[in-house]
């Protein structure tokens, strides 16, 4: 895609994103601030013109969009819903195999 | 008549001529109320004032019984006496109040009434009262006081002439005040603060509004709840959860005794699932009812009679189960599902039955439709032997019709359901993710090691543990036959059971509610001192067994309203009985921080010592034996169950934390001040590094004694142990401990960009976390 759309698209979404046009380690590109994830992210030119905006903008994630899963007294369920107490119980669980 | 003693006043007697003790507390309370009501903040001023008073009585009286009415003159010269007029004309004023009050409930004509009615009317005129109301009705009406008048009579039994008046007071401080906008629960709001201003507190409580603040209603639907981890956020959850907090109210006001509510309140008890105070617990039955009836379900659009093909009766199940769970707030078990699904799968092909095994797991685990838009708490009971107790009765077959077979000859198609199913569970869902519903319990008896195949099924089922976790292994040695569901709950089979076992469209099995035990609150208050440890637990089991028969006399006030009442379904009649069968109902007494208690109370965990294991053993015998007790008094089958605990364990944490700051510290785990919670039922410490059959075998003693359920954990987290381990694992159990239940449980990461799976937490999908070129991720 074209840069100055990818820009764009930052600029759109000021509660998700700042950016800033720099060099890094000598190539020219975006540096975005994923104000969600607290991630920083650089993107080269060369990259930001090859991708396309839903794709590149995962890499902002930096792999962070992910989901717990255990069981939490009888069923499976997903961590991030379960109440302060149990999250504090699933950390100490003591893990062992058979 | 004289007081015997001649010195001090030792009796009054009330209006009614009741003679009764003289309280110096009681004129103390009454000259500080007055007090307050005009600023005062002195609680210990009342309190010299009152011995003022005494001592004015014993000399007035010098032995005589004065009257209430007597010793309020006194008070209001005593009053007066030194110095605090504002006070005194505060409580002359209230019982010039009171005596009103008084005479209206006697009927006597009032002359201040009177004129203060022709005083609104002139007033009325005057100001031209008009403003309007925003009722309930969704209308806007014109302010009219008389509206008052008949809610009071109609919801408190008030009589009219008490009613007028405080509908009057309500009217003379809306007409004083400068407020524009009237709604319904404004008023009924002012209509309390007077029936709390005259001491009508009765009657102020049977006026009470349920409903929630602004504030809180916006909270509830914008943020997910995070008391119940299987429930969404969507429309229809904040519908349920809105729903929930009125009648969690109007359970602690209208179904508990205020002494039961209480202890609820304080974290004594757990009253579980108040919100779902109309219905009973949860519910486990046999496809046999459906397979024999159809579905004929009261008030349903259609009826449909008995299913002739596999599908079709699949369809049956799943809808009969999302009707139950309309009516149950907890699991919806199903018995023995593949040795029941046999007589439909004659003549149906290997694949065709792991079309149909797919088609039962993904039915019940991606239905968002029961309440709340949550799946429905589902579990399947499975067996690979035929248990004895089903090898011999009548199979039925398609069309509700006896096949003329038993079910011992159909083993050879359950087993092949079983196997379907299990091998679905090793798949998972369509990126590899184990399903949540339907939890598959694996039952295991004696005769399972008698049925050839068991080796390589348990391989099977192995496998499937330590790739997904879903199984659990119930364990029913010898003679013992039970039915599982929810997280750990289980019916075991009496004798009577077992001669329904002929007739399995009878095996319908509920519990109506379940009540939790605070444990190491009980040890708190008990300081060391094991009488008073067990002179508690009776105190808090009297509390537990007269919840349960309030809330048993309230589900049996819904069900005698028969077709026509809110649980229709629950007396729909196919079989001779209604479907919940009251008399084979269990009440559930639930443990909680069996760890904590006895850490606090012997110094030691119970992994840590002996003794304390012992006193641990010692504490649920006793309970159980309450139990047993009880039953006796009231007929009503009390039995321990592990509580599951998902929001108790958490919230007897919080308030002992706030409350017993200094005893709960000392055993509270987590993080203080709100990362804590108490170890689950009688488990030992979660976080201790037992060998797993240790574990296994230590909490398997107090099994047997907790006759509603009982589970041991074992957390794999990231670890994949190999099948052929857990299968002598488990085998190893059933022969050498008395444990009732065990499952394994693996974590998974999922990631929401790129859709993998990967076995244990990482906080970083470690597919999308890599670096791909011209992306360069910075370290923050």
């Amino acid at each position: 895609m074209e840069k100055s759309r990818f820009i764009e698209h930052l600029k759109n979404y000021p509660h998700l994103y700042e950016f800033e046009e720099k060099k890094n380690n000598g190539y020219s590109g975006v540096l975005v601030r994923d104000k969600e994830y607290h991630t920083l992210t650089f993107f080269t030119d060369e990259a930001i013109s090859e991708g396309e905006i839903v794709d590149l903008l995962k890499h902002t994630h930096h792999g962070r969009n992910v989901e717990w899963i255990s069981r939490v007294t009888g069923y499976f369920s997903k961590i991030n819903s379960w109440n302060k107490g149990k999250k504090a119980e699933f950390k100490d669980r003591y893990r062992e195999s058979i | 008549m004289k007081q015997k003693n001649m010195e001090k006043i030792e009796f009054i007697k009330k209006r009614d001529g009741r003679i009764v003790p003289f309280e110096k507390a009681k004129i103390a309370d009454a000259i500080f109320k007055a007090a307050k009501s005009v600023g005062g903040q002195d609680r210990y001023l009342a309190e010299d004032l009152a011995e003022a008073v005494s001592v004015y009585l014993n000399k007035e009286f010098k032995g005589e019984i004065p009257t209430v009415e007597e010793i309020q003159d006194i008070v209001e010269k005593v009053l007066i006496k030194t110095g605090h007029a504002r006070t005194a004309k505060a409580y002359i004023l209230y019982r010039q109040k009171r005596a009103r009050i008084r005479q209206l409930k006697q009927g006597i004509p009032d002359r201040d009434f009177i004129e203060e009615q022709e005083e609104i009317k002139r007033e009325k005129e005057a100001t031209d009262l008009s403003l309007f109301v925003r009722t309930s009705g969704e209308d806007i009406v014109l302010w009219d006081a008389e509206k008052i008048v008949q809610s009071l009579i109609k919801e408190t039994g008030m009589n009219d002439r008490i009613a007028r008046f405080i509908a009057i007071e309500v009217e003379k401080e809306i007409a004083g005040s400068k407020v524009k906008n009237l709604t319904a629960p404004l008023i009924r709001e002012l209509v309390n603060a007077k029936l709390v201003e005259f001491g009508m507190e009765d009657a102020r409580r049977k006026y009470t509004r349920l409903g929630l603040p602004l504030y809180d209603v916006k909270n509830i639907i914008f943020n997910p709840n995070k008391e119940n981890a299987n429930i969404p956020h969507n429309p229809e959850a904040t519908n349920l959860t809105l729903a929930e907090q009125i009648k969690k109210e109007f359970a602690l006001l209208e179904v508990f005794s205020p002494d039961v509510s209480d202890a609820h309140l304080r974290g004594d008890i757990h009253l579980h699932d108040l919100g779902f105070i109309d219905r009973p617990y949860c519910s486990g039955q046999s496809l046999e009812y459906v397979k024999k009836f159809g579905l004929h379900l009261p008030n349903a659009l259609s009826i449909a009679k008995p299913a002739k093909h596999s599908e079709t009766l699949l369809a049956h199940m799943v809808k009969f189960s999302a009707a139950l769970q309309g009516h149950f707030n907890g699991a919806i078990g199903w018995d023995a599902v593949n040795i029941f699904f046999a007589p439909f799968l004659e003549g149906m092909s290997d694949s065709q039955i792991k079309q149909l095994a797919q088609m039962l797991i993904y039915e019940y685990s991606q239905q968002a439709v029961a309440r709340g838009g949550q799946a429905i708490f589902s579990d399947i009971n499975l067996y690979w032997e035929t248990p004895d107790h089903f090898a011999n009765v009548p199979a039925i077959g398609p069309g509700g019709i006896e096949t003329g077979k038993k079910y011992y000859e159909y083993q050879a198609l359950a087993q092949k359901f079983i196997k379907a199913l299990f091998e679905v569970y090793l798949e998972g869902d369509g990126v590899g993710r184990p399903f949540f519903f339907p939890k598959p319990l694996l039952h295991i008896t004696n005769r399972f090691f008698e049925t050839s195949g068991w080796k390589e099924f348990l391989d099977l089922v192995c496998l499937v543990a330590t790739e997904k976790g879903n199984p659990y292994f119930v364990f029913d040695r010898d003679n013992t036959a039970k039915i599982s569901e929810c997280c750990r709950l289980s019916f075991k089979l009496e004798a009577s059971d077992i001669e329904d076992a002929r007739t399995p469209w009878k095996m319908r099995f509920s519990a109506i509610q379940n009540v939790t035990l605070n444990l190491p609150r009980v040890a708190y208050v008990s300081e060391h001192d094991d009488s008073k440890v067990f002179k508690n637990l009776d105190r808090l089991m009297n509390l537990v067994v007269k919840a349960h028969t309030q809330k048993q006399r309230f589900i049996q006030d819904l069900l005698s309203a028969g077709q026509n009442g809110p649980l229709a379904l629950l007396t729909m009649n196919l079989d001779g009985e209604p479907y919940l069968r009251m008399h084979r109902v269990t009440y559930l007494v639930g443990l909680l921080g069996l760890n904590e208690m006895v850490q606090f109370h012997t110094g030691k965990q119970l992994h840590d010592s002996e003794d304390a294991f012992r006193f641990g053993v010692k504490v649920v015998s006793y309970l159980k034996i309450l139990c047993e007790k009880y039953a006796k008094e009231t007929g009503l089958r009390f039995v321990l169950e592990q509580t599951p605990a998902e929001s108790a364990a958490y919230r007897f944490a919080r308030l002992d934390y706030e409350h017993f700051g200094s005893e709960s510290s000392k055993v509270l785990k987590g993080t203080p001040p709100d990362k804590i919670y108490y170890t689950n039922s009688t488990y030992l410490n979660i976080s201790e590094p037992l060998s797993p059959i240790e574990r296994v075998r230590k909490e398997g003693i107090f099994h047997p004694l907790i006759e509603a359920g009982a589970l041991t954990h074992i957390w794999l987290g990231e670890s994949k142990p190999d099948p052929s381990a857990l299968a002598n694992f488990v085998v190893k159990v059933f022969q050498n401990t008395k444990n009732a239940q065990i499952a394994f449980s693996p974590e998974f990461t999922s990631c929401l960009d790129c859709g993998r799976i990967y076995r244990g937490i990482y906080r970083e999908c470690p597919w999308c976390s890599a670096a791909i070129r011209g992306v360069t991720q910075i370290q923050t």
